[in-house]
């Protein structure tokens, strides 16, 4: 699912950058009527049933969307799943109580709600800035149960089109991370200072800002701020830069970024509370643009073990090569035997032939039936047949056992 | 009484066949240590699971990796669909050190396995799983819903983490598991 939703992300962000761009082109060309048109999600709405256009719910202080209507699949909806409101609105999400636990989470971390089940439960968020905010519903996100809520002044549609490079694409680096908001541009700077433990919403859990855009050629100092206990910095993907583990307010560590790419990065004691950052390096925009050498660590990761995957199993265990030389000498005695006994079964009929063409026609049908009769059945097929049967048992047994079912961590109590 | 030689070959064969089955039960129940998912976990009243009172039950605690009498323990709630913690944030174990998980579900009837290993096990609803795994390697494993508990069934999966000792670290304190937990 991981991979799934991955790539689903990874699809969106960058439809939804080639939006911005076309957008961008098209409002230097015709001015402000290009922001009138719809607002694109690029894509965000195209498995949810009871989507049709956003509602425009500009001018009102607040807002109740409900969540659990019916969208086509169950009720696993938000109703309406777009609107569209002015800064400073409250939307209230409130729970019917239809399809079970639902929650309410923001795709880039601004709000989200616990996850509720009973029904007249509220949440709410309001919205001071303009922009789309994307959310949906952790459990029943695939089934559709995603909405959006885009803040505008004046019903006009906003891609957020600020600075000249669009976002990179974080393939989902930032969704847990609190105090994410944007990329912070710092490109020009020598020097670029990153504090490590600022409040993300969890608590002093963060790195500030989250995200960094640099020149090349920048050296970035992480600076502790001694709060939330020991943090560290680690490159994510690869092993560009590592800081020891510390508490201390006023630590620093640094790294000069020389080459472009997406640099991500994370504070391991605290990567599940979402202490997690990412240092953009030159004009990495999410356009298509391939993110550097290091930018696509984790996918290239999942692809190479993919690829060596595909190739042919080999062992890297005892148990494994145990069961390779096992089944192989099981193999080479099953071809001995079945060999043996097709060259006789071969000798028994060539025998055969000859002397049904040599021999009278009287004569051989008499002598085959009196060897039927001595011997009763034919040992040498059945036993190439029964041997078969256990050479295929002993290579499915060693195969299950020790290669499928051994390999690897194991219940143990 | 006259048995034919191949006759004698496969009834041999067939007696080592069975001997290298038990054999290898055997082994693996004593060399390795390979156990069977027992109740010893006990039961518990899946609406105070569903509700989130933890503190009511005795024999389970917030979702969330814990350390108890030295020991790494991992309390996971499976509902629809979703694991609690492993789909939204991954789970994050030590190697090299028995980790015990304590599993049980909110809802319906749910399924617990690490893709590619025998660890394994059903998530029934009222019943805590308790098993013990002790990770060799560093490394991620899947964690995949092997039982058909509703239409998102195939999109409920999560990730468990296996991190070396040194690189382990417990969340800073209980509340601040069961905030990002919550999620």
């Amino acid at each position: 699912m991981g991979r799934t939703d991955h790539t689903a992300t990874r699809r969106q962000l960058l439809r939804a950058g080639g939006a911005a761009t076309t957008a961008a082109a098209l409002g230097a060309a015709a001015g402000p009527a290009a922001a009138q048109s719809d607002t694109d999600f690029g894509g965000w709405f195209d498995d949810v049933g009871n989507y049709d256009g956003v509602v425009d719910k500009t001018g009102k202080e607040e807002v109740t969307v409900e969540v659990g209507v019916e969208n086509g699949q169950g009720p696993y909806g938000f109703g309406p799943p777009a609107i569209r409101v002015s800064p400073g609105t409250t939307v209230v999400w409130e729970w019917n109580g239809k399809g079970g636990s639902h929650n309410v989470i923001h795709t880039e971390g601004n709000f989200e709600s616990e996850l509720v089940s009973e029904a007249g439960h509220t949440f709410s968020h309001t919205f001071e800035s303009s922009g789309t905010y994307k959310y949906f519903c952790r459990p029943h996100k695939a089934l559709g149960m995603k909405g959006a809520v885009v803040v505008s002044e004046s019903g006009g549609g906003s891609s957020g089109g600020s600075g000249s490079v669009s976002e990179p694409d974080y393939g989902g680096w930032f969704d847990d991370v609190g105090n994410y908001e944007e990329t912070v541009d710092e490109r020009g700077s020598d020097e670029v200072t990153v504090e490590v433990g600022v409040e993300n919403g969890q608590g002093p859990y963060g790195f500030g800002p989250a995200a960094v855009r640099v020149s090349p050629g920048t050296t970035v100092v992480w600076e502790w701020t001694g709060k939330g206990g020991s943090h560290n910095v680690i490159h994510d993907g690869g092993s560009a830069f590592e800081s020891e583990l510390v508490s201390e307010a006023g630590h620093t560590f640094s790294h000069t970024f020389e080459s472009t790419g997406v640099y991500k990065y994370f504070c391991r004691p605290h990567k599940a509370l979402g202490m997690k950052g990412a240092i953009v390096v030159g004009n990495v925009g999410g356009g298509g643009d391939s993110g550097g050498d290091t930018g696509g660590g984790e996918t290239g990761g999942e692809g190479d073990a993919e690829a060596s995957g595909g190739v042919l199993p080999v062992p890297n265990d005892f148990t494994g090569w145990f069961a390779l030389f096992f089944g192989g000498i099981a193999g080479l005695a099953a071809m001995a035997v079945l060999g043996t006994e097709a060259y006789a079964e071969y000798r028994d009929i060539a025998a055969a032939r000859a002397a049904a063409a040599g021999g009278t026609p009287t004569e051989a049908p008499a002598e085959s039936y009196q060897r039927e009769l001595d011997e009763g059945y034919d040992p040498l097929g059945t036993a190439a047949l029964v041997a078969g049967y256990f050479v295929l048992i002993g290579l499915l047994w060693a195969f299950m056992y020790f290669v499928e079912f051994l390999a690897g961590p194991s219940i143990t109590g | 009484m006259h048995v034919h030689r191949f006759e004698k070959l496969w009834f041999g064969a067939a007696l080592l066949l069975i001997v290298a089955f038990i054999a290898t039960i055997v082994y693996g129940a004593a060399g390795p240590g390979v156990a069977m998912v027992s109740d010893d976990g006990g039961t518990i009243d899946a609406d105070k699971v569903a509700n989130g009172n933890f503190n009511q039950t005795d024999n389970f605690r917030s979702p969330g990796v814990y350390r108890e009498n030295g020991q790494v323990h991992v309390y996971i709630v499976a509902r629809q669909f979703l694991f609690n913690p492993g789909t939204s944030q991954a789970i994050e174990v030590p190697a090299n050190e028995q980790v015990t998980f304590h599993v049980t579900s909110a809802d319906v009837m749910h399924g617990f396995n690490l893709a590619g290993t025998n660890v394994n096990s059903m998530v029934i609803p009222g019943q805590v799983a308790t098993f013990s795994v002790t990770f060799d390697e560093t490394g991620s494993h899947g964690i995949v819903c092997h039982e058909y508990c509703g239409s998102g069934h195939h999109t409920m999966a999560g990730k468990l983490t296996v991190v070396s000792q040194s690189q382990f670290e417990l969340a800073p304190d209980a509340d601040a598991v069961e905030a990002s937990g919550g999620s």
